[in-house]
């Protein structure tokens, strides 16, 4: 191994503390909601006020959103992947284009255009000579149902990708024995593809419901009350600590459920896949009024999820375009890369110890601890930040205390409402992107090579810079690079735990948005979606690489597919 | 005296004991060959000798000088070993010259050229010097593996199973240009295989391994292959047919003759062992201890076939066992009605039976 | 020429005196056979073959003195290397009338020697230097 044996043990030690960091904010928020303050406990409140409306409306939106995305997602997977029809090449990676827009943007956009001052019922007004809202019916934007399509138009992608790949993954053979023996190609999909494709949906369905969970924009501003609102409204208009942490820790229920099902559908993925390779698909050619169905299907959720949504905004942004709104914005874009960076860069260095650690030690403790530190990325952003706060508030005073004691100063507060408290639960939270990305990259370097490399002559740290850096280079830079762009696009988090007058893009357009001034957000949000744009490159030039005839290029299962997780 | 000196080496993985007193000598230019099933610590042997592994218990010395044991740990990069690892592990972003000159880096820029030029033409590959390990077959990438080791010119030179990536055509090819180039650069070679054939082939001597990770029997070729010392080496080289019975005066009596039995008393009970490849099979009856069979199936195997048959007209009461035998040529069951078949006494090993 | 490097001396000097001496015949063979005189070599390999038998047999009464416990493994291990002397003998007479067949029994000689013979007596190192030391 190319590090020296003393500092073995150092290793472990540091994936330890790492782990632990990790761990506190979510134990800190199961602390709190156990031990309530006597005067805080509002526990019985809670149950007999809020707490039913939560979970109804946290549940109705989770439905809401797994059957829509499940459709979109399943049906543009079968559709691209078994059938050959006009756009299909396109359609294969351009049906990723929504993950680039942070579901809050999409919401502003839409109400912008959809509400009683909008556009559309004002043409509609116009067109059928209609004089108030009482004369006419149309479907309420801040509501339920606009969160679920909200949020089903720009999460689908998840769905569509580990659908897509569980259908190429399967066995050809299996599906041409469903025809020879006499049954159509629908009837194939539905007793031969879907259940094999089982597990890849099933992961993909509990990747978005832990977005869904996660989102906090979009309920705020549809006032449409979830857990992640309700804990935000509990701790910072009740000022009750106590009680926003037993909603979180219920919250904390429903995202164990979904790491289990996704935990237990990836264990049956690796069981259903028969063949490692990608094969030559059938391509069930669909001609006339069907070709024109599937590119419907398909282009449908790409336009209303991302072109119509862009547009607008280009519109906006450049009817609205002012130098100093823009320079304004460019300050607020500095913040955002700083801590976006900041937070990437850390995310990487301690992925790269804590992954060395668990090659060079190696054993069942380290695995296992790997695996708890990078579970943050299931922890809604709004149980990370009263779990953050929690931890680093009571640090900072006891720090300041030991300080004056000692020394007769007082430090003040050092991590809680600075960059450090947004930039730890940005580390907790997309921890697992940056390990998942660097373990894949440390994998290509079989033991063996450091091995090569020693008894060629090479020394630990030689090993380390001409075999390990340049194989480590690419899959440290998109590490980098996916942390990054979730930060950019992180809205709860850095709502609380950001220093006081701290603007970043999103804080930015959250605010503006919310006011009814989507037009001065544009630009900003603009920027937002154009540095998500990065990751859906990645992934589409890798799903253009894993064509039939090619490798597969993104086949760590870790890794797979949680790329670009991030807050809506 | 140069080459590799490894004394009473013992090593355990926690509970899991996969090397039990292994001591072994490999002077200057020959090649030593550890045979044994998979698993039996073979390769955590090499690691040892390369220092990519701790050593637990023992010593070893490479020319004389101690690397590991008796309170001394050389570092691997400090012990001049070459060493071929079964995945050959290739650096893939490094083209076939870097991967030679990874290991020259301390040689000026003309010598490490030179030499690369002269060990990549050893191995046949001046073509290929500038391709990417990833585009080459699997008998190129064994050979950069091999001209990779070799080039530092290195005290010892590790195999680790280095045939088993490649098909059978190539593997008789690559094996004996690998010899040439090991007996070419005079540098003394331990290699571990799970393959006899390989073994035989490869190895100046023979370490036969247990499962325990413990040496069974040292030997040649021919010794260790015609004169096993017990039924686990014996089965090494293959699969063997089986007779158990009793030993009587000294001798055991076989179908296929009488075989002496030094060893054993009266009554004791035997196990007869003998090679499918002992067996002569002939049209008419050859001596006395020529026994006529039936053959029930043949199975040719290229340059050989592999005949099943059974005692035409049975001694005993015992049941009508069937054996193998493996001679030359095709054999047509067809074309031979009649068939005879004959036993060296020699060729028949004893054991003790369960 | 076959020479006991420090890595394999016992640093008992009884036993490392009968290896120098087994090495120094086994050097004597190499001569001969470098110098094509075959049936010296033979009478060669016969003196190494008694002088062999007679160290297994001096190094097992020494051992049994100091009470070794694994001289049963030990005496065992002799036993076929017995077996293994008249395999040498063989090729030793072999090589007067089969000149080609000298590079196997130099090989086989000094395997005999370093591996088998040596290489074991090693595993007594300890024992025997501690023995020696309470003497």
């Amino acid at each position: 191994m190319a590090v020296p044996e003393g500092l073995k043990d150092g290793w472990t030690i540091s994936t330890a503390i790492i782990c632990a960091l990790a761990v506190t904010p979510v134990a800190a928020v199961v602390y709190l909601a156990l031990t309530p303050e006597p005067g805080d406990d509002i526990w019985s409140h809670l149950v007999s006020t809020v707490l039913p409306d939560y979970i109804i409306t946290t549940v109705g939106l989770m439905i809401g959103v797994g059957i829509g995305t499940v459709l979109i997602g399943v049906s543009a997977a079968w559709l691209v992947t078994m059938c050959r029809f006009p756009g299909r090449r396109i359609f294969e990676w351009a049906m990723l284009l929504p993950m680039a827009m942070p579901a809050y943007v999409i919401a502003y956009v839409y109400t912008d255009i959809l509400e009683y001052a909008g556009p559309v019922q004002g043409m509609l007004r116009e067109m059928f000579g209609w004089q108030t809202g009482r004369d006419y019916w149309f479907p309420e934007i801040r509501s339920l149902g606009g969160a679920i399509s909200m949020m089903t138009l720009v999460l689908y992608p998840y769905v569509y990708l580990l659908s897509r790949a569980a259908f190429l993954e399967q066995s050809i053979g299996v599906l041409e024995a469903s025809r020879v023996l006499g049954r159509g190609p629908w009837h194939g999909f539905f007793t031969v593809a879907l259940p094999l494709a089982r597990p890849g949906i099933v992961i993909g369905l509990s990747l978005v419901l832990m977005e869904t969970l996660n989102d906090f924009g979009t309920v705020d501003f549809f006032a449409v009350n979830t857990f992640s609102l309700g804990i935000f409204d509990v701790w910072m208009n009740m000022s009750n600590v106590s009680g926003a942490a037993q909603l979180a820790t219920v919250l904390l229920l429903f995202v164990a459920l979904l790491v289990l099902s996704e935990r237990y559908a990836r264990r049956k993925q690796r069981f259903h896949n028969t063949s490692s390779k990608y094969q030559a698909l059938p391509g069930l050619r669909l001609r006339g009024k069907l070709g024109l169905l599937a590119m419907t299907i398909c282009a449908l959720p790409v336009l209303l999820g991302f072109v119509l949504p862009t547009w607008i905004l280009i519109e906006y942004a450049v009817q609205y375009f002012d130098p100093l709104l823009a320079s304004e914005i460019a300050g607020y874009a500095w913040n955002s890369i700083k801590l976006s960076l900041l937070a990437g860069g850390l995310a990487v260095v301690v992925a790269i110890v804590i992954a060395y650690s668990v090659r060079i030690r190696g054993g069942q403790v380290l695995t296992s601890l790997s695996r708890l530190a990078s579970l943050g990325y299931a922890v809604p952003g709004a149980v990370l930040a009263v779990g953050v706060m929690n931890v680093l508030g009571p640090l900072d005073n006891s720090i300041d205390a030991y300080s004056r004691e000692t020394f007769g100063i007082s430090t003040g507060l050092i991590f809680s409402g600075t960059i450090a408290a947004v930039t730890f639960g940005y580390l907790v939270r997309f921890l697992a992107l940056s390990l998942g990305t660097v373990e894949a990259g440390l994998g290509k370097i079989t033991p063996n090579m450091d091995g090569a490399a020693r008894s060629l002559g090479h020394g630990a740290l030689s090993t380390m810079r001409r075999v390990h850096m340049p194989l480590m280079r690419t899959s440290v830079l998109t590490a980098v690079m996916l942390v990054f762009v979730d930060c950019m696009k992180e809205l709860p988090m850095t709502t609380i735990l950001r220093p006081f007058n701290f603007q970043t893009l999103a804080t930015f357009v959250h605010q503006y948005a919310s006011d009814e001034q989507l037009g001065e957000a544009a630009l900003a949000a603009l920027s937002i979606v154009g540095v998500g744009i990065l990751p859906v490159i990645l992934l589409s030039y890798a799903i253009a690489r894993s064509r039939p005839g090619h490798g597969q290029v993104m086949a760590r299962p870790r890794q797979k597919n949680k790329m670009s997780k991030g807050s809506r | 005296m140069d080459g590799l000196h490894i004394h009473g080496v013992h090593h355990a993985y926690g509970d899991t004991k996969v090397l039990q007193g292994i001591s072994l000598t490999v002077p200057a230019g020959e090649l030593v060959c550890l045979l044994g099933p998979s698993g039996c610590g073979k390769t955590t042997l090499l690691r040892l000798a390369a220092g990519l592994e701790r050593l637990q218990a023992g010593s070893i010395a490479i020319d004389e000088k101690v690397v590991a044991g008796d309170g001394v740990k050389v570092l691997p990069e400090h012990r001049r070993v070459g060493y071929m690892f079964q995945d050959y592990a290739l650096f893939p972003h490094l083209d076939v010259t870097d991967n030679i000159m990874f290991g020259l880096f301390r040689w000026s820029g003309e010598e490490a050229k030179a030499r690369t030029a002269e060990v990549l033409r050893q191995v046949g590959l001046e073509q290929h010097a500038h391709k990417f390990p990833h585009t080459l077959s699997g008998g190129q990438q064994q050979r950069v593996a091999l001209a990779r080791a070799i080039a530092p010119k290195p005290r010892l030179v590790l195999l680790d199973e280095p045939f088993s990536g490649l098909d059978t055509n190539m593997r008789v090819r690559i094996r004996e240009q690998t010899l040439n180039v090991l007996k070419e650069a005079g540098v003394a070679t331990l290699m571990v295989t799970h393959d006899p054939e390989e073994a035989m082939y490869m190895a100046d001597r023979i370490k036969g391994m247990g499962e325990g990770g413990n040496v069974l029997q040292s030997g040649r070729p021919t010794e260790i292959y015609y004169q096993p010392v017990d039924e686990y080496v014996a089965r090494l080289f293959g699969p063997v047919n089986e007779i158990v019975t009793e030993a009587r005066g000294r001798e055991v009596k076989t179908p296929f003759g009488v075989v002496p039995a030094r060893d054993y008393a009266d009554g004791d009970r035997v196990k007869v062992l003998i090679r499918p490849e002992s067996f002569s099979l002939s049209n008419a009856a050859n001596g006395s201890n020529s026994r006529r069979v039936e053959v029930s199936a043949s199975h040719l195997l290229g340059d050989s076939s592999l005949v099943e048959f059974r005692l035409a007209d049975q001694l005993d009461d015992s049941e009508n066992q069937l054996f193998k035998v493996q001679i030359p040529g095709n054999f047509d069951p067809l074309d031979h009605t009649r068939v005879w078949i004959g036993l060296a006494p020699e060729d028949a090993f004893v054991f003790a039976g369960d | 020429m076959v020479e006991i490097s420090s890595t394999f001396e016992l640093k008992y000097a009884p036993i490392d005196d009968d290896h120098k001496h087994l090495a120094d015949i086994v050097t004597e063979i190499v001569d001969a056979l470098d110098a094509e005189k075959l049936s010296d070599s033979a009478d060669l390999v016969r003196k190494f073959v008694e002088t062999t038998r007679t160290h297994f047999q001096d190094e097992e009464a020494l051992l049994a003195s100091h009470n070794y416990p694994h001289l049963d493994k030990h005496k065992a291990h002799h036993a076929t290397l017995v077996q293994k002397l008249e395999t040498l003998q063989d090729m030793g007479d072999k090589v007067v009338d089969h000149p080609q067949a000298a590079d196997s029994l130099r090989k086989e000689l000094i395997y005999f020697l370093m591996d088998d013979i040596i290489n074991e007596d090693l595993n007594f190192k300890n024992f025997i230097t501690e023995a020696a030391a309470k003497d």
